[in-house]
Order: C-alpha cells, then sequence, then structure tokens
C-alpha cells in the first residue's frame, strides 16, 4: 500500500475537477442514521483546504444534519459542463461546519454569486434583477456548510475498481 | 450513485448502475470494494441526477432503503425518496423556487432567531466599495 500523499499537496488533476465539476453529490446522515444524499456546486478553497456548499434557508434539512452529525461524504462523479477527459471521479470524507450567521453569509454570497450566475443562465434571471432578488429572497438567505476533509481518493480516469490516489491530513 | 455508511462511520458514495429492477428493489453494479460490502444489511441512499451544461434541465431521484448482499450482487430496497424535475421554462422555475424557498424558510429563520438578511442593502454597499 502506498503512503497517502498530504492533502496540502494535491495533484492537478484533482483539483481541476473540484473547479470544473458543475455539482458534487453530498452526503449528511438523517436523525435515524440514514444517508441522504443529494447534489450540490460548492467551490474549492485551496487556501484553507476546505470545501464550501451554500443551500437556502428553504432547504435547510442538509444543515440541520450536519449540526447534529458532521460526518459528510462529497463524490464528484459527474462530469458534464466540465469539459474534462479522462473525467475523474473523487471522493472526499470529512468533517462539516455549519456557518449560519445569515447577514454575514450575505455578504460573502455576493461575491460570488457573479461566478454561479455565468455557469447558470437560471440564476442569472435572478441575481440581475431586483424585483427576482425579491421573490426570491428566501432562496438568496442562504446558509453555508464547510467540509474540512479526512480523507481524499481519486481516480483519474474514473474507474474505481483500480487503485486511487489517496491522501490524507 | 450509492452511499452507505462506512466501517469508520463516515459516509461513503460510489457510481452505481441499476441493474434489473424488482418490484422495490434493484440489483446495483456498484464497487463492493470502496463500498466495503459485507454480508450485513445497511441503511443506503440511491442518487441518480443530471443536468446539462448550462445547469438546465435539472432533474433529481433520490431513494432511501437498505442494501443486502447477494450472489448476483448489491440489492437495494427502497424505502422512500423524494424526486424533483425543474421545469424547462427559468421563469416557471424561478417563481416555484421562491415560493417553496419563502414557504419553507421563515420557519428555519424562526429557528434561528434571525431575520432575513438585507441583501439590497449588502449589494449597495458592495457597489460603494467598488467590490
Amino acid at each position: 500500500m502506498s503512503i497517502p500523499t498530504p492533502i496540502d499537496s494535491l495533484p492537478d488533476w484533482v483539483t481541476a475537477v473540484f473547479d470544473a465539476y458543475r455539482t458534487a453529490e453530498v452526503t449528511t446522515f438523517t436523525p435515524a442514521g440514514t444517508p441522504s444524499t443529494f447534489p450540490l456546486s460548492g467551490r474549492w478553497n485551496p487556501r484553507t483546504g476546505t470545501f464550501l456548499f451554500t443551500t437556502s434557508v428553504g432547504f435547510a434539512r442538509k444543515a440541520r444534519n450536519v449540526r447534529r452529525d458532521p460526518r459528510m461524504a462529497i463524490l464528484w462523479s459527474y462530469p458534464v459542463g466540465s469539459g474534462l477527459d479522462p473525467a475523474p471521479v473523487v471522493l472526499v470524507q470529512g468533517d462539516g461546519r455549519v456557518r449560519d450567521d445569515l447577514a454575514q453569509n450575505a455578504v460573502a454570497f455576493a461575491g460570488m454569486a457573479e461566478a454561479w450566475a455565468q455557469a447558470q443562465p437560471s440564476f442569472r434571471m435572478i441575481w440581475d434583477s431586483r424585483r427576482w432578488r425579491w421573490w426570491c429572497r428566501y432562496y438568496l438567505a442562504r446558509i453555508f456548510i464547510e467540509v474540512t476533509p479526512r480523507r481524499i481518493r481519486a481516480w483519474r480516469d474514473g474507474d474505481t475498481s483500480r487503485a486511487p490516489f489517496e491522501a490524507r491530513p | 450513485m450509492l452511499t452507505v455508511k462506512g466501517a469508520d462511520g463516515y459516509p461513503v458514495s460510489a457510481p452505481a448502475a441499476i441493474g434489473a429492477i424488482e418490484g422495490e428493489s434493484a440489483v446495483l453494479d456498484v464497487d463492493e470494494t470502496l463500498l466495503e460490502i459485507d454480508n450485513r444489511e445497511r441503511a443506503a441512499c440511491l442518487l441518480a441526477h443530471r443536468h446539462d451544461e448550462r445547469m438546465s434541465d435539472i432533474e433529481q431521484v433520490a431513494l432511501q432503503g437498505k442494501i443486502t448482499a447477494e450472489s448476483a450482487g448489491v440489492r437495494f430496497h427502497a424505502s422512500g425518496g423524494r424526486a424533483f424535475r425543474a421545469p424547462r421554462s427559468a421563469v416557471l422555475y424561478n417563481f416555484l423556487i421562491g415560493l417553496v424557498t419563502r414557504l419553507r424558510g421563515r420557519d428555519e429563520l424562526r429557528r434561528l432567531g434571525q431575520a432575513l438578511p438585507d441583501l439590497e442593502r449588502v449589494l449597495r454597499d458592495k457597489s460603494r466599495g467598488g467590490g
């Protein structure tokens, strides 16, 4: 078995997935302990080595799950729109922390919304219109979930039956 | 993709292909080594989703249930789930997002003990600051 790479020195082909894939499949545990998975768009912060996902206060169940049990998994397996070929698969397991100061989050979200609008024309419609921002004001009230990775496994060609590249703190 | 609780207590996910469907269960083609499949019955979540390059044509189905190991492979037994398909019209999609989050978001604000943030003021401040 090879020695895992430190998480702060991930190869470019792994970090390219975090930047290019439009969605990741994010899993939390329900109160009954059952995994619950949903697609989300997220951001990788290479400076802190953490992942940031946001959800509306109207879709807050996943944040409540994380408050109760921080153990999470994030899988990047859907490459549509990424332009990556071959398309790697990356699995991150880590601990989530909910940031729910909505006023503070609004300032941070205003700084990241333009990139979201560029990637998703339907969100552009909301973001560029004061009327739509008003109608969707609960959607735009965001809760952040920040994930600190404990283990990262990645398969460059997407074949998970092969030995993965592995990174740990 | 299929997710189960791994031996270390963290969820572990792997791509999965659905094979034969019988009633409310289906045999899955998954990497059993990655998912640490053994003879135990385990809680699981099966997610199928898609979107196009512009993040439209969004569709997702998430099923919760359990898995059992069989000679034919891993069998997923569904016990509940949720499904969502975005309308093709962006206007209708955004209208529904605004409506649903308003209905659900008020309860969450009460739970958090917070008011809606003043996004317009944030944007004005950002504009003044040149950010």
